[in-house]
């Protein structure tokens, strides 16, 4: 480098716009080392972390990502508890043009999410602000039973006997730490993260189907004690009832 | 619940490591204001995926992961139109309604703002958080050599405009005036 240069990058390091050093050991910094840790030992049960964790943030470039095969072989070891299924279907009918989400947190800890379905290719990156909206929610794109064969680990207090009925269904719906409500293709979600249980993770599956009454959008939300590496959604042909 | 054991006690010194200059890294991009909601989303992303931060270079790693996690923040601001001042006009442009302030700190970083996108990226990393080319690379994606590469065209790019502002009435030849909007890889003549 020439004197010029030198010069110019001296006066560059000078312009530093950076405030003064922060105190790593002032209160809000050790605040946000607690929060970090034990938002990690709600979930560092969960043998299927690093997998739904994988798509929240792209590994940085260069990085090996060797970590990740090794997560996801033991994935398949994960406990199967019994299934409890709320599903909310309607028909759906192609929309205007949108963002694919948004999320907003209210001022008692509630987080607003409306997700237009059809245009959710990857929920990446919602799930990186519903972390950063410490909603302790995920979404996840569902998968027709034959490709997922484990079972979510659904909270006891969460679960519905297979032939649960309607009152019971709603019983439980009320229990659900959200509300939700289908709009054609856009689903509106009010989640309030107080009401999870400690330990627990509330998982939004997803899924847009075509099926003999055209396209349908599905939402499957589940409280589960160890995030599942897959969610199962109904096959095409055999969809739920819309209600 | 915080727990024990032996990864929070290094999680523990990685964090005490690398938190203030990773607040000061978000600080310069999205202001102070904001910059403790990105620290703490990049520690979480650390956390979670601990095992994975290599040994060798935590700082690019971190660093790597708060840019992905700024460009969150940015796009999620766009999104809901607000807060686009910070995302969308630099520090300097707001000092600048008070006429009469500018001072040479100002002047600077407003000629550094006029270089290309990758010209500041490279510029800040290795001027103003002081990483070395080995981490630069790995934050930036890339090669060593690309990074050596883009540093060296960047400084005297750098260089060139700071010395046009400085003597506004003795402009640098063309070459030397203008070849920060050559994109990046591309020869001007």
């Amino acid at each position: 480098m020439n004197q010029l240069t030198d010069s110019a990058l001296a006066r560059l390091r000078a312009a530093d716009p950076a405030p003064a050093r922060p105190d790593v050991q002032s209160p809000g910094a050790r605040a946000m080392l607690d929060r970090v840790l034990s938002e990690k030992a709600v979930t560092e049960n969960a043998v299927t972390e690093k997998v739904v964790t994988e798509k929240l943030v792209r590994p940085p470039a260069g990085f090996s990502t060797a970590g990740r095969r090794v997560a996801i072989g033991a994935a398949g070891a994960a406990a199967i508890v019994a299934v409890s299924a709320l599903a909310v279907v309607a028909p759906w009918s192609p929309g205007q043009p949108a963002s694919a989400y948004t999320v907003d947190k209210g001022p008692d800890g509630s987080v607003y999410v409306t997700v237009r379905l059809a245009q959710l290719k990857d929920p990446a990156k919602l799930n990186a602000e519903l972390i950063r909206a410490r909603a302790n929610t995920l979404v996840m794109h569902m998968v027709p039973e034959r490709r997922c064969a484990t079972q979510p680990a659904i909270d006891a207090a969460f679960q519905l006997p297979s032939d649960a009925t309607a009152e019971q269904r709603a019983a439980q719906k009320a229990k659900l730490p959200l509300t939700y409500e289908l709009r054609g293709g856009e689903v509106s979600i009010d989640i309030q993260p107080s009401r999870i249980p400690s330990g627990d993770t509330l998982v939004i599956g997803y899924e847009f189907l075509s099926g003999p009454r055209g396209r349908t959008s599905l939402v499957r939300p589940v409280v589960v004690s160890a995030v599942p590496p897959c969610l199962a959604g109904p096959e095409a042909g055999a969809l739920p009832t819309p209600h | 619940m915080r727990p024990d054991g032996a990864a929070a006690r290094r999680f523990e010194q990685l964090f005490d490591a690398h938190y203030a200059e990773l607040t000061r890294f978000a600080a310069r991009r999205v202001g102070a204001d904001v910059a403790a909601d990105i620290v703490s989303s990049t520690f979480l992303v650390a956390w979670r995926r601990f095992a994975e931060i290599p040994a060798d270079h935590p700082r690019a790693w971190l660093y790597a992961t708060a840019r992905g996690v700024i460009r969150n923040e940015l796009r999620s601001r766009n999104r809901r139109d607000r807060l686009s001042a910070v995302a969308g006009v630099p520090d300097d442009a707001r000092v600048e309604d008070h006429a009469g302030q500018v001072s040479e700190q100002l002047r600077v970083r407003a000629v550094l703002a006029q270089l290309s996108a990758i010209d500041q990226e490279v510029l800040r990393l290795t001027e103003w958080e002081g990483l070395d080319v080995t981490e630069a690379a790995a934050v930036l994606g890339c090669t060593r050599t690309a990074v050596k590469v883009r540093l060296h065209r960047a400084r005297r790019r750098f260089a060139a405009r700071l010395q046009a502002d400085d003597n506004p009435g003795n402009q640098p030849t063309r070459r030397t005036a203008l070849p920060s909007i050559v994109s990046e890889g591309s020869t001007r003549t």
